[in-house]
């Protein structure tokens, strides 16, 4: 794959044979990844196609299940990100791992102070000042890192890896938090490294991006390596192909229900810089699918309908008439209910019991006299834990002990025990496994026979196709599209979701 | 057989950890009866009782609050309000219109804080620090830094109730402890408390209105601590800004020592019952056996730090199991 006159031995880097699993979950199945020295070497793929855990495993924060890593032929044994840097693999990640109220140079060196027992600031404060200077900038290295840009941020990362001298360096989605103009503020900056010899491992969802700086690419899709090309050799469309080119090997129940009368209309809602004059109708009945990558403002859009991040304009008319919808109680009180993408962190009570979990949404049903009335509750309790098929030993188990499977139908059961007439569902089956995922599915199914409409936010498209009447395309905090019918296939969806 | 037995050892063990402070108590209590006789007398067991209550119904509070994800700092100071306040409004009035009053401008300092944490979303160290000042400043004003007593004679009339050397004060304990345990137990806003400080998130996603009950428990360790206070005054009829300066430590360490968690969402204020009843016999005891005044404080405090370490510890080990 290296220019001709690179010979195969000549790699800088090699991952051979990489397998990593978790628990019940193959991460990452026998991937083999190749990449020349000097190159800018683009990773895509979908969320959850494994790039972050390859990653993860170049680096040495995760260990590899199996495989082997070499670096210009010299077999590597990473056992943490310290190994990794003194071997010269730098990773910058979307989030920058960057103390704001300290300055730059200080940023630079974190950790790496020269001095035996002293810190030579002035040494290091003029090393700063050249790896700044070398990469076309010259701002003063003793501002605080929280006054600078996002792009100048990014620099300082760089600057942070060159001081490393990283030979590799990967960066993970970097101008997903840039403007336009940073973004060409920024290329210049990665093709200045590649002239000075360095290889860059580029992540990127950005098409365009690709094509406008990147050598080779690399596709990944569910942990395994799909293709591998130079850039100039490869269309956008086989990129995409190569993306979602899986078939629908999942089983999702049949729907069988129509659609009904509109019972949610949204009208325009903006917030802040991530709604942007969001319109769509909501039916009866239905399950309304929201396609789009991780940042596209699908979580934002849901928070927004259920009030836990209320939007600051628009309108959101339900069953024909205007709401309000300032707060959760707001959300609540109209019948909307959200099932967040993270269980753990928003969606339960972990130290408290599956009874508590699911009766926490509405404790007036089950109160009688100022009373919680516990035996009503177990009534409940135990209704749904049947219906979802939970297992427990018992419904006074704390959550902690469920796995995350049957975690995820308490998230879900505390809504249905509410009976919300519209349910938002962030997510609703990352990380489970497959029988819980069917279980799940037809469970939405059941809810949109009985009336209720469902709103559901997924990163993976078959579920998005296989489940969904008709799906919603988000980018940028826009709708890009709604696609029903035979529109409704992943190419169209990947098209107007990488926009 | 052998798994058996492990399960077993693993269960007593889980047991001796859950139950430390407990089986503390009992050591040193076998002690302590052991060893001063005069430990074990009825007197000085009323004595305990009579003394620990006071500070014990400042901690129930706490432990809701704490429950609640929240510590009160300001605890101390509106104690020290309450007890000037209460004294000079006896002199005016009768002790039940007092009462009423000096309660009621707990519920504003409760709500002053409840509202600075919940709505202004200040941390609620700052708030009730600033608010603990701030309370102190105004007992000091209304007393003109003087001690204030009271000559009410109805107030002199409950002081002296007693039943078999227990006063009041261990009643109104007993009262608030069963009120309190009622409603973190059965009550909507109890379970709203509980889910809350388990996970302020969760709970707000829930629907439930998380900075009313914030706001909440401010109000209920306000007015504990300003019920404490007046049955202070029942003791001594008298008041001043500077009573009470250890309540606030006092109350957290019983509540941490009973086995309520600073980290929220669980406990309860039953358990707090033996921190309160722990504190009582430990500083009972240092005065048996002879430990001055600034060398109990000393004690206090470092039992408090190695409780507080325990339960971190303990909570450490925890989440590492998962």
């Amino acid at each position: 794959m290296c220019d001709t006159e690179v010979k195969m031995e000549n790699y800088i880097l090699e991952m051979k044979n990489i397998t990593k699993t978790f628990p019940g979950v193959v991460a990452l199945d026998n991937v083999n990844l190749s990449v020349c020295p000097g190159t800018i070497h683009a990773l895509v793929g979908e969320n959850g196609a494994g790039k972050s855990t390859l990653m993860k495993i170049l680096n040495g924060v995760y260990s590899a299940t199996s495989g082997e890593i070499y670096l210009e032929g010299t077999k590597l044994e990473l056992k943490g990100v310290k190994d990794a840097q003194a071997a010269g693999i730098s990773i910058i990640y979307q989030e920058f791992n960057l103390i704001n109220t300290l300055t730059v140079a200080e940023n630079i060196f974190l950790g790496r102070y020269n001095g035996k027992k002293t810190v030579k600031w002035n040494v290091l404060r003029d090393e700063a000042k050249k790896l700044i200077e070398s990469l076309g900038f010259s701002f003063s290295v003793d501002t605080v890192v929280g006054r600078l840009s996002t792009a100048e941020k990014q620099l300082v990362e760089i600057a942070k890896a060159l001081s490393l001298h990283s030979k590799v360096i990967v960066m993970d989605e970097p101008t997903s938090s840039l403007t336009e103009k940073d973004v060409d503020m920024f290329f210049p900056i990665i093709e200045k490294l590649k002239a000075d010899g360095i290889t860059v491992i580029y992540i990127s969802h950005k098409l365009d991006e690709i094509y406008r700086l990147c050598d080779n690419v690399t596709v990944m899709r569910d942990g395994r390596i799909t293709g591998n090309s130079a850039v100039k050799d490869i269309t956008r469309d086989e990129i995409i192909e190569l993306m979602v080119g899986r078939s629908l090997d999942m089983e999702y129940p049949a729907r069988t229900n129509k659609p009904g009368e509109v019972v949610l209309h949204v009208e325009k809602l903006c917030r802040r810089n991530d709604l942007h004059d969001i319109t769509f109708d909501l039916r009866r009945g239905e399950i309304l699918g929201i396609a789009g990558l991780v940042g596209a403002g699908r979580t934002e859009l849901a928070e927004a309908l259920f009030g836990a991040d209320p939007a600051e304009s628009g309108d959101i008319i339900l069953n024909g008439k205007k709401v309000v919808i300032r707060s959760t109680l707001d959300g609540k009180k109209n019948s909307i209910g959200l099932v967040t993408e993270d269980r753990k962190e928003t969606g339960l009570v972990l130290p408290m019991n599956v009874t508590q979990n699911i009766t926490i949404t509405d404790l007036d049903k089950v109160t009688r006299n100022l009373v919680v009335r516990k035996s009503e509750e177990k009534v409940y309790a135990e209704k749904y834990v049947e219906a979802l098929k939970v297992k427990t030993p018992s419904i006074n188990q704390t959550m902690n002990n469920l796995s995350g499977g049957n975690q995820q139908k308490v998230a879900l059961a505390k809504w249905l025990y509410y009976d919300a007439d519209i349910l938002i569902m962030d997510e609703p089956t990352r990380g489970i496994d497959v029988g819980a995922k069917f279980d799940i599915y037809c469970l939405m199914n059941e809810l949109t026979a009985k009336g209720k409409a469902i709103i559901m936010i997924s990163s993976e498209l078959p579920e998005v196709l296989g489940m969904s009447d008709r799906v919603l395309v988000m980018h940028g905090g826009r709708i890009k599209g709604e696609l029903t019918g035979e529109a409704m296939n992943a190419e169209t969806v990947m098209k107007l979701a990488i926009d | 057989m052998n798994k058996i037995k492990s399960i077993k050892k693993e269960d007593l063990q889980s047991f001796l950890i859950e139950n430390f402070v407990a089986i503390l108590l009992i050591i040193f209590v076998i002690f302590m009866i052991f060893y001063r006789r005069s430990f074990s007398s009825w007197f000085n067991i009323t004595n305990i009782i009579n003394d620990c209550s006071m500070y014990g119904i400042t901690a129930l509070a706490m432990t809701v609050s704490v429950i609640c994800g929240e510590v009160d700092l300001s605890v101390s100071s509106v104690y020290a309000w309450a007890t000037c306040l209460f004294c000079i409004l006896c002199d005016h009035m009768s002790v039940f219109p007092a009462f009423l009053i000096t309660m009621l401008t707990a519920l504003v300092w409760g709500t002053i804080n409840g509202l600075l944490v919940s709505r202004l979303r200040m941390p609620a160290f700052v708030a009730t620090l600033g608010s603990m000042y701030f309370i102190k400043g105004l007992a000091y004003f209304i007393t003109k830094e003087q001690p204030v007593n009271t000559s009410n004679e109805a107030l002199k009339a409950i002081g002296e109730i007693n039943i078999g050397g227990i006063t009041i004060v261990p009643l109104v304990f007993i009262i608030v402890l069963v009120f309190l345990y009622w409603f973190m137990k059965y009550t909507v806003a109890g379970r709203a408390i509980y889910s809350t400080g388990g996970n302020y998130e969760v709970a707000r996603l829930s629907g439930i209105n998380v900075k009313f009950y914030k706001m909440l428990v401010f109000i209920i360790v306000s007015t504990g601590a300003a019920l404490s206070g007046i049955m202070y005054c029942t003791r001594v009829y008298s008041g001043a800004a500077t009573y009470g300066s250890d309540l606030t430590i006092w109350a957290v360490a019983a509540t941490v020592i009973g086995g309520t968690s600073m980290s929220g969402g669980a406990g309860g204020v039953h358990r707090t019952v033996i921190g309160v009843l722990l504190m009582g016999i430990l500083f009972n005891a240092l005065t048996l056996l002879g430990v001055d005044g600034s060398m109990q404080r000393f004690i206090r405090g470092a039992v408090m730090i190695v409780v507080i370490l325990f339960d971190a510890v303990l909570r450490m080990q925890r989440s590492n199991k998962k």
